[in-house]
């Protein structure tokens, strides 16, 4: 049953994320790339959220979720950094290179966090484990970076 | 809207609550694109920078509020 539950929320994310909507005309790159560089910071969110939940009905304690809250807040502000860059609309080299840094961060982080073992509780929010949720945020932070290495950085 | 999306909306409703229906409709929301390219890229933007900081103050307010004077630093800065 709480696999079914896990594989219901994740295809249905998986769903939303890949089918992008558009009233005319073909849904362009930078689109795609900014649509899912929102619902990435989104997702973030919704663990931060989910955490404090788990918190506050006391599944795991602050000390026990303090990693995945702080994680989250760390996440947002590399995150921050790649929307800046993105938003210019052409990305240097460079630019790719500051931002591969700060998705390698966030993988690395996440993986720590996982492996950290302590967060195996489902998120309310988003209906998984709070492992497998900073496993997607970590997963849809590489799938940006494969967008927008794939447009060179270009509109 | 196609029926079997109607089922897993209210599957996701009876099994997950009001809080995993609030964030598939905040998906949903960014995920329908209008005509205007260079509107549709700054709503994006936008979304992702607003909720960017509304973690980054979630995250302040919980963390002062259950005594924890700093974020927990998993990310070298």
């Amino acid at each position: 049953m709480r696999r079914t539950r896990i594989s219901l929320a994740v295809l249905l994310l998986l769903a939303t994320v890949a089918c992008i909507h558009k009233t005319s005309g073909k849904v362009t790159p930078m689109e795609r790339l900014t649509t899912d560089n929102a619902v990435f910071a989104q997702l973030n969110n919704s663990v931060e959220q989910g955490a404090e939940a788990v918190a506050a009905a006391g599944l795991l304690s602050p000390a026990q979720v303090a990693p995945v809250i702080g994680w989250t807040g760390q996440v947002a502000q590399a995150h921050q950094q790649i929307t800046a860059i993105i938003a210019k609309g052409s990305v240097s080299a460079s630019d790719l290179t500051t931002i591969q840094a700060l998705v390698a961060q966030i993988q690395q982080s996440g993986i720590a966090l996982v492996n950290s073992g302590a967060i195996g509780v489902k998120n309310p929010k988003s209906q998984q484990t709070i492992s497998a949720d900073v496993t997607a945020v970590t997963n849809l932070a590489q799938a940006i970076l494969a967008e927008l290495t794939q447009i060179g950085g270009g509109k | 809207m196609n029926p079997q999306l109607i089922q897993e909306i209210i599957a996701l409703i009876v099994q997950g609550g009001p809080l995993a229906f609030q964030l598939f409709l905040k998906l949903e929301s960014y995920l329908n694109l209008g005509a205007d390219v260079k509107a549709n890229i700054a709503n994006a933007i936008a979304a992702a920078n607003a909720a960017d900081q509304d973690t980054i103050n979630r995250v302040g307010a919980w963390m002062a509020a259950n005594g924890f004077k700093a974020q927990v630093t998993f990310i070298a800065q």
